[in-house]
């Protein structure tokens, strides 16, 4: 497959990187590791007419421990987050998910950045220009239906990343970046949960770095992802807990799903019933409950909702039960 | 749509190619330096026959520009063998039966080089976990999996 034409561009710096996205505005598409974005131009679901290469920024790869916590820069490649002592001694759960995301060649190339804001999944979305020429357009092409949710008035496209959910239970901020500043959100807000336009980002801005708290009381995390093969795969169901420990009891949990819905979501139900609990096998399940009751998978990625609705409820307590195991 | 030249070396030796922005590093390999070793399958980094060594490291050429690999040194399959003499890895690969259709092989084996060459006894699990993006089609993995265990001892 041939890709599409563009004009190449390479910043030198950051700085020149958000010169040249303010001056090209919606024309340009910024390019890290590209294992996501050179797949959807070749589909042609994206021709942006300028590809940003922001890959030999140096001063965006980093991992550092600050005052407040542990930084990781955007272009960062998951192969170096997997590997980092640092990560893998004060936040191991990070660098299990970011062992789950497609297979090595791939964590070679991908960086945390693009990891975080891939865009939205659905089977009648990311397929060839071909193949989707025989349907009308549908909302995430531009056009006016679902093809999955007949008669619905919006697009249910799937967030199927891996490291957000993870990250959001950790609590993580990202620091956005356009011409002439920079400002922080917690990483939630870069979820729109709009399906047609999922990523928080207006033309101009990037993603440079995640920022990750460093707990004040013993914790402990895990994700487990539901898939069909041992790599490769997007998440079917995508469960990431963090448990705060104090004692026996949980102080403060954060339990967040990915592959249900067009955003990560956090289960503030689930959370609040584990808090102050002992995470026994009944506290976990009342949970896991409330994850089920929140989770609505529709049918536009692999396996059935059914099924995905159902293993949310067991993903949810192995998830839970490992991370207060860990703790 | 600016051409551009770029240097990269390639199995040690030096090349220089005037490449398009939407060039990959597949397309110059195979059309411009005629090194059809590497293979196109899916095109979209799902199957690993495009897999070469970019410095060392497994990539994925069908996703790699071929302007962003300027300056970088890449092994292609053709890079192994010397003089005649199959490389180690590639030997184990024929003596255990691990290529039938050999169209998964160039990949098979410049991951197990990557593999090998950082860690020069893995366990049964580190060599599946490290063949996981690479689909053989005739299924022989066990096969490939033996010959790659296998290949350290050579």
């Amino acid at each position: 497959m041939r890709l599409p034409k563009f004009e190449h561009l390479q910043p030198g710096s950051l700085e020149e990187a958000l010169d040249l996205l303010s001056e090209y505005g919606e024309e340009a598409k910024v390019i890290a590791g590209g294992t996501d974005l050179l797949v959807s131009m070749k589909q042609r679901l994206l021709t942006p007419k300028y590809l940003l290469n922001l890959k030999s920024l140096a001063e965006l790869d980093f991992i550092e421990e600050g005052k407040e916590g542990l930084r990781i820069g955007a272009l960062t490649r998951l192969t170096n987050i997997i590997k980092s002592p640092l990560v893998r001694e004060k936040f191991p759960v990070l660098a299990q998910a970011a062992s789950y995301v497609s297979a090595p060649p791939l964590q070679n190339m991908g960086t945390l950045g693009g990891n975080l804001c891939l865009n939205t999944r659905c089977f009648f979305y990311n397929q060839s220009q071909f193949w989707r020429q025989a349907r009308p357009l549908c909302f995430k092409t531009g056009g006016e239906m679902c093809h999955v949710v007949r008669g619905s008035d919006h697009c249910y496209s799937v967030y199927q990343g891996d490291l957000a959910p993870v990250l959001i239970a950790l609590e993580a901020r990202v620091k956005l970046a356009k011409k002439g500043g920079e400002w922080v959100v917690p990483l939630l807000d870069l979820y729109t949960g709009r399906g047609e336009e999922p990523i928080a980002l207006e033309a101009g801005e990037i993603l440079t770095e995640v920022e990750i708290p460093t707990p004040t009381i013993p914790w402990g995390g895990d994700y487990q992802k539901l898939r069909y093969r041992g790599a490769m795969d997007f998440p079917l169901v995508g469960m990431a807990a963090v448990l705060s420990l104090n004692g026996e009891s949980c102080a403060g949990a954060k339990v967040v799903l990915t592959a249900v819905a067009s955003a990560p979501v956090m289960v503030e139900e689930a959370c609040k019933l584990l808090e102050g609990q002992r995470p026994d096998e009944e506290a976990i399940a009342k949970a896991a409950e409330a994850a089920y009751e929140v989770a609505h998978p529709v049918a536009n990625i692999g396996s059935t909702p059914l099924y995905r609705k159902k293993m949310v409820r067991v993903m949810t307590k192995r998830a839970i039960a490992n991370a207060g195991g860990r703790g | 749509m600016e051409k551009q030249i770029i240097q990269l070396t390639v199995n040690g030796e030096e090349y220089e190619a005037v490449v398009a922005p939407n060039q990959t590093l597949l397309e110059v390999l195979r059309d411009d330096l005629y090194l059809t070793g590497t293979k196109e399958g899916c095109g979209e980094g799902a199957c690993g026959t495009c897999t070469v060594l970019l410095d060392g490291k497994p990539v994925r050429s069908c996703l790699t520009l071929a302007v962003e690999v300027q300056g970088s040194e890449i092994t292609t399959i053709e890079g192994l063998a010397s003089m005649g003499e199959l490389q180690p890895i590639q030997r184990a690969f024929v003596e255990h039966g691990a290529i039938q259709c050999g169209f998964c092989a160039p990949g098979m084996i410049l991951t197990a080089k990557a593999l090998l060459d950082e860690n020069p006894s893995p366990t049964e699990q580190e060599v599946r976990q490290a063949i996981s993006g690479n689909v053989c089609r005739c299924t022989g993995y066990a096969k490939i999996v033996e010959a790659m265990l296998k290949a350290e001892m050579v």
